[in-house]
């Protein structure tokens, strides 16, 4: 699962060994979860 | 069976339909919105969409344009020699993809089957900087039934004919005048008089106003019990003359599906009389 | 549609047609009450969306199933005559 640091813009893996979230180059908490690069498929109703 | 046509355009009509039982027109009426099929998008590919609307929500609203059908070339999905799966018989592809800062509006969808397209303006979405969505939309024939997208009839209606009776004992107070909503009577020459009966919406506020209708019945309102004022209206998808046809030709085919299942019976009950 | 008989007699047919609603249904049982040979003529769908419509026709002397054949006939007439005289009207 891709995520991207909101402050350096990095891409970012989750680390799951530590016990929290955070981004390894700045060190900022919120990330977000990118969009997968995959085709979506949505019933229109 | 009598017809008398008040209005017919491209997409509403009003008619005024005689000589036939109220459970016909309520039949034709029911066919309008649920029976005749129409074209819509079922799903949604997206590949692609970093706009402020969920996915689902822009498929919804992709859902609900009513688009052109043509349904002599297009088949429902379960009546299909594909069964179903999906083949250029029963379904069309469009296509959307558009970046931002814009209005992206329903025209702007591309059909695989030209003959197939929006058939109103439709906003969809706004797109602000850097916000992209791309897209393939597949639509299919559908029944109102289903779902409301698929509706090809919208406010199709009917009512009685409306019949003002106004006696002579009338004494051209002008009550009934002042109260009518619709404008049905007017006073001319000292008399009540009826002018656009049809207009009429039988709501009776005339009766209720009357001082004289507590001694006699001077003005009533009544129907024509087998004359209907039909309305009909459709979403662009198909013209609203092929929509009443189409409603017709639903139900007797309906019929004749039934009748067949029964003549079949009907076979196997002789075929065992005999035997027996 | 799929129908299925759950009772006939010589006078009576109970039958299911699943598939089908009030859009053919109440127009069948209004055509088959005109036949002065029928004398029960009605349906029922118990609850709404989930059970199929239950149809009951009664008559005196008349197969039930011609005569509901015939009112079946009926309606597709009903249906073209509409269909034609719409059209004669529309194209005026």
């Amino acid at each position: 699962m891709g995520y991207r640091c909101v402050r350096c813009k990095q891409p970012v893996e989750i680390d799951y060994e530590y016990r929290g979230i955070r981004c390894p180059y700045c060190g900022h908490r919120i990330l977000l979860k990118e969009r997968p690069v995959k085709i979506k498929r949505v019933c229109a109703e | 069976m009598k017809v008398e046509i008040i209005e017919l355009g491209d997409r509403a009509a009003k008619f005024v339909l005689s000589g036939v039982a109220p459970a016909f027109v309520n039949s034709i009426r029911r066919a309008m919105l649920a029976e005749v099929p129409t074209l819509a998008i079922d799903y949604v590919n997206i590949y692609d969409n970093t706009s402020v609307l969920f996915d689902e929500q822009l498929a919804l609203r992709l859902g609900l344009i009513p688009l052109i059908t043509d349904l002599d070339s297009y088949v429902l999905p379960s009546e299909c020699s594909c069964g179903g799966e999906g083949c250029s018989q029963c379904q069309v592809s469009l296509t959307l993809s558009a970046e931002g800062p814009k209005t992206v509006y329903s025209t702007e969808l591309v059909s695989a089957d030209p003959s197939v397209m929006p058939a109103e303006v439709v906003p969809l979405i706004k797109l602000s900087e850097r916000h992209r969505i791309s897209l393939e939309a597949i639509a299919r024939l559908g029944t109102g039934h289903d779902h409301a997208k698929w509706q090809a009839g919208i406010a199709c209606g009917y009512k009685n004919v409306p019949k003002i009776t106004i006696s002579d004992e009338c004494d051209a107070c002008g009550m009934c005048v002042d109260a009518c909503p619709r404008g049905v009577l007017v006073i001319a020459d000292d008399v009540v008089k009826v002018v656009d009966e049809r207009a009429c919406s039988l709501c009776r506020l005339c009766e209720g106003v009357c001082e004289l209708n507590k001694i006699y019945d001077v003005i009533k309102v009544g129907t024509h019990p087998d004359s209907f004022i039909v309305t009909a209206e459709t979403d662009g998808s198909i013209p609203i003359r092929e929509l009443i046809t189409r409603s017709a030709e639903n139900i007797s085919d309906r019929a004749e599906a039934l009748d067949g299942y029964l003549s079949v019976i009907d076979m196997e009950m002789e075929m065992d009389h005999h035997a027996t | 549609m799929n129908l299925k008989i759950l009772n006939k007699t010589d006078t009576e047919l109970e039958m299911e047609i699943a598939g089908e609603t009030h859009t053919i249904l109440n127009l069948l049982k209004t055509v088959l009450l005109e036949d002065d040979a029928v004398e029960i003529a009605t349906y029922d769908i118990k609850h709404l969306g989930i059970s199929e419509p239950i149809m009951y026709v009664r008559t005196i002397d008349k197969d039930p199933l011609q005569a509901v054949r015939s009112a079946l006939g009926t309606m597709i007439a009903m249906c073209d005559e509409f269909k034609s005289v719409f059209l004669d009207r529309a194209s005026v």
